[in-house]
């Protein structure tokens, strides 16, 4: 296992990063929740973010903080697909085909909801859920983490490799 | 006097982006209702869909391909599920369908290589090793698999000194042929592909007894050959010793489950035996398996040419003219000789 620092990684994934904050400002859009600001990159920590008003609904609050999950899990399918075929099962990629692995790749990867998230979460929780709630959302609260103490050990970029290269496989030996 | 003006009094209730207009109640920030409108636009920088429209732009762009490269993964997909139950004329039809599209793909060559050994399609070998030789592969498994499956076909490859013999061949008439091999193989009593040369020669000659003797020495050593268990299958047939060749033709399906050869020798096999409703229905079945491979049309056309069809043994005869390779001669020929009469097979 190999270290490389933080702000070099989100330099190499920056498209990850973009989609991960649009996604937060897609939900707030979907949900009519005001946004303040949006730093879709820079290299600081964190290396975006989106500043918006308090949900009302406690379940949008949690769905404004997980949508990365969903948009970019299915951007970076979607991005990866056409070239996964040819370069990672038959190895006759073309350079168009690198690149958009490597988009697929770099936008999956930042799929996981940032320990940010996560605190946003859980702090909008402890205000205004009751314990049934914090219960219920405890258990999504605690995967965010794990998901980012994995990513010590490049759980991300396995997620991302498994979204680029993996889901495509699976899509086909289930069409096959 | 004393004057000032006092300044107004800060409202409480106005907006805090724009400071004018009053915040409706109830909501968790004081934003207006035009404020609030505008901040829940979808307002995205240019840069962003600068960025966004390129890697559209290029997903589309590639994403044309697709259909044609999905179904390639489904027919790659489909050929390894065929290969794993050892059904290689499927497994061979699906690559071939993937060579068309991804014709420099190691890993289909060699899985092309893997089941063209199978079905012993020597035409299909050719192609593939051609595209497959001096490329390399990540899956080193799957290379030294084909390489190792193509270790049957050494009885094709003779060392030097038989080679200048083999090359030759037709030059000479066969019995004289022969009769070097046999010398050949009498110098030579440790090389087991000059046997396996002379006991196809022996087999062609119809000296079956001679062509077994010769045979059970390549058995001894490499009883797992194909081709030598093909040409076993044959000579007992031949010898009407049916059960041993069917025993025979049982091992060529534990190899290939789908191997024409086998399945239209064994129809063969049951014509021998007088059994033509089996030998259709053996002959039927190496047709659905392969409708183009010559020697599922030769049982088909011996089926119905014993089953007094002339006219549709004739049409098939005639289908291994046109679609035949140079090497399908030796079929053509041989199911002529057996419709004119010139041979008599049973």
């Amino acid at each position: 296992m190999f270290f490389i620092p933080g702000f070099i990684i989100s330099i190499l994934t920056c498209p990850g990063i973009i989609v991960h904050e649009f996604a937060h400002q897609l939900f707030c859009r979907l949900f009519k929740v005001p946004v303040f600001k949006v730093c879709y990159f820079r290299v600081g920590n964190p290396a975006g973010y989106v500043l918006h008003e308090t949900p009302k609904q406690n379940w949008q609050s949690l769905m404004i903080s997980i949508g990365p999950f969903f948009v970019n899990t299915i951007v970076g399918f979607l991005i990866a697909f056409p070239a996964s075929i040819p370069l990672v099962k038959f190895n006759q990629g073309d350079p168009a085909d690198y690149l958009l692995i490597y988009l697929g790749v770099s936008i999956a990867m930042h799929a996981f909801p940032s320990v940010g998230d996560a605190k946003s979460i859980w702090n909008h929780f402890e205000k205004h859920g009751n314990l049934f709630k914090r219960i219920l959302v405890a258990p999504i609260v605690g995967l965010i983490y794990l998901g980012a103490i994995g990513s010590f050990v490049w759980l991300d970029f396995a997620y991302g490799i498994g979204v680029a290269v993996g889901l495509p496989e699976l899509f086909i030996k289930l069409l096959a | 006097m004393d004057t000032h003006s006092a300044e107004p009094a800060k409202n409480p209730n106005a907006c805090m982006v724009c400071g004018k207009s009053d915040h409706p109640e109830g909501l968790t920030k004081r934003i207006c209702n035009d404020c609030r409108t505008n901040l829940t636009r979808l307002n995205i920088p240019k840069w962003v869909k600068a960025f966004a429209l390129g890697v559209v732009a290029l997903t589309l762009v590639d994403a044309v391909r697709v259909p044609r490269f999905l179904l390639a993964g489904i027919h790659y997909q489909r050929g390894e599920n065929a290969q794993d139950q050892n059904r290689y004329a499927t497994a061979e039809r699906e690559f071939k369908y993937v060579a068309d599209i991804f014709p420099g793909s190691v890993e289909n060559n060699a899985k092309l290589i893997i089941s063209g050994v199978h079905n012993m399609d020597f035409k299909e070998i050719k192609v593939a090793t051609t595209f497959a030789s001096g490329q390399t592969s990540d899956e080193e498994g799957l290379v030294e698999e084909a390489n190792n499956c193509m270790d049957v076909l050494e009885v094709y490859i003779p060392g030097m000194k038989l080679d200048s013999l083999v090359a030759n061949r037709w030059n000479y008439p066969e019995k004289v042929y022969c009769d070097s091999l046999n010398a050949f193989a009498l110098r030579n009593p440790g090389d087991k592909i000059a046997k396996y040369y002379l006991a196809d020669k022996l087999f062609d000659l119809e000296e079956y007894k001679k062509s077994d003797s010769v045979l059970q020495y390549c058995v001894k050593y490499t009883p797992k050959n194909i081709f030598i268990i093909q040409l076993m299958a044959a000579i007992k047939r031949e010898s009407k010793q049916y059960d041993s060749a069917i025993y025979f033709y049982n091992e060529m399906l534990d190899w290939n489950a789908e191997s024409v050869a086998a399945i239209s020798g064994k129809a063969r096999v049951e014509l021998k035996r007088h059994n033509d409703a089996a030998a259709l229905q053996l002959a039927q079945q190496a047709f659905v398996t392969d409708s183009l491979n010559p020697l599922s049309l030769e049982a088909l056309a011996m089926v119905y040419y014993y089953g007094n069809k002339q006219a549709q043994a004739n049409g098939l005869l005639t289908r291994i003219k046109q679609d035949g390779n140079p090497e399908d001669t030796v079929v053509y020929n041989r199911l002529d000789n057996i419709l004119t009469g010139k041979t008599i097979f049973r």
